[in-house]
């Protein structure tokens, strides 16, 4: 799945860009593979597999938007780390550029916001990305909002069946972060800079700001498909096996 | 290696280090009596009312003296955030109902813990009854209770209610 997407997103940018669909396709599907990669790595469940994993699979995102627009091999990366995305451009005159995830950093705020929660800074450290530690009040264990991971204080790092343990519930929210990160870096960076280019102003905000614009797809999608029907569901839950 | 990779290997190790995940809050196990539920898991009941589950518990003597169990006697705690809170506990009038178990004996009980709305104590973490627990007794040498085990000796091992 992870190949047919890299591939059908690369090719789709090549052929809109007027270049060869088909090695736009080729490229993308190579990247793909390499998202898979990193998904799986996410599985396995430790702080070194959390980082190596989705840092794999931005690599591999990052490859797709590069195939999709002619780009040489990584020449332009985007890192996620917390709520910060880098941008390495290799033969860009300014090569690091850090830009704030607003989608991200307003998530984290609201979820800080809510009664008992508080911010994981174990569990942000061992992911890279932004945790919250949340009371219980539904039958969700864990929940991914634009790249932000909040998880039940109630969940045991240990193996107690039939409960979850913390480590797939974790493992699973990141690979709905590794998603997000393609979503982000294939689809909406090259539209973000489309559009900054013709607003007035647009191109100096998205120097430091990055907008995720697939994120109200993605949140129509989730009210439109019940969660055992969602693909990404399905996905993240072959890869990090446990209930919800 | 150079200063820069240098730094960036220190980066890579303290992130590693602070970051590794707190593992669950270890129970006491005693030398005197073992403590522990027949199986790993229950089912709960949740209602609006409330949440309760029952889980049959084995408790061995190890020692060699007699110990009395205070069945009027209950003290649960659920795990949050990996430590271990104390939920609710249940007690009439202490040792009214007692179990005696022998030197080398041991006894199976079924283990309640009901807690209702507006009538037990206030717990911010029974909203759901899915979770780890774990229960505390009451042990005696004696079948009045004058001679009590310290708690530390009296928690069973953890459980999974979902």
């Amino acid at each position: 799945m992870n190949v047919l997407l890299g591939a059908a997103t690369a090719g789709v940018w090549s052929a809109a860009g007027r270049r060869s669909f088909w090695q736009g396709f080729a490229r993308g599907a190579a990247a793909g593979a390499a998202v898979y990669a990193g998904k799986k790595l996410i599985a396995e469940g430790s702080p070194a597999s959390w980082w190596a994993g989705r840092e794999l699979a931005a690599l591999g995102s990052s490859e797709v938007a590069n195939a999709g627009q002619g780009l040489g091999f990584l020449q332009r990366v985007v890192i996620p780390v917390g709520p910060v995305r880098i941008h390495v451009d290799r033969r860009a005159r300014k090569k690091v550029s850090p830009r704030l995830d607003l989608s991200s950093s307003i998530s984290a705020v609201v979820i800080a916001s809510r009664e008992r929660a508080h911010f994981a800074l174990d569990e942000s450290l061992a992911t890279g990305t932004l945790v919250f530690i949340v009371p219980e009040t539904s039958p969700t264990v864990g929940a991914h909002t634009a790249g932000v991971v909040s998880i039940s204080e109630l969940l045991p790092d240990g193996n107690f069946p039939p409960l979850s343990t913390k480590r797939a519930v974790i493992s699973h929210e990141m690979i709905h972060a590794a998603q997000s990160d393609f979503a982000f870096t294939a689809w909406s960076d090259g539209l973000q800079q489309a559009i900054a280019k013709r607003i007035p102003g647009g191109s100096i905000v998205s120097r430091y700001v990055d907008a995720n614009l697939t994120l109200p797809l993605q949140l129509l999608a989730n009210g439109l498909i019940d969660y055992e029907r969602r693909p990404w569901e399905k996905e993240a839950v072959s890869f990090a096996k446990h209930d919800k | 290696m150079t200063s820069s990779w240098r730094v960036t290997a220190s980066a890579v190790a303290a992130v590693f280090a602070v970051g590794c995940l707190d593992t669950v809050e270890p129970t006491p196990t005693s030398s005197l009596v073992s403590i522990a539920p027949v199986r790993g898991s229950t089912r709960g009941d949740q209602s609006e009312s409330g949440v309760q589950f029952r889980i049959d518990i084995r408790i061995i003597n190890r020692g060699s003296r007699i110990i009395f169990l205070d069945r009027t006697y209950g003290w649960t705690e659920k795990l949050v955030d990996q430590r271990w809170k104390f939920v609710v506990e249940s007690s009439t009038a202490p040792f009214a109902s007692i179990r005696t178990i022998q030197p080398g004996g041991g006894i199976t009980i079924t283990y309640v813990m009901q807690y209702i709305r507006g009538q037990s104590p206030e717990s911010q973490y029974l909203d759901r009854v899915r979770g780890l627990y774990r229960a505390r007794l009451r042990l005696s040498y004696t079948a009045s209770g004058t001679e009590l085990l310290p708690p530390e000796e009296s928690y069973s091992q953890p459980f999974a209610v979902e």
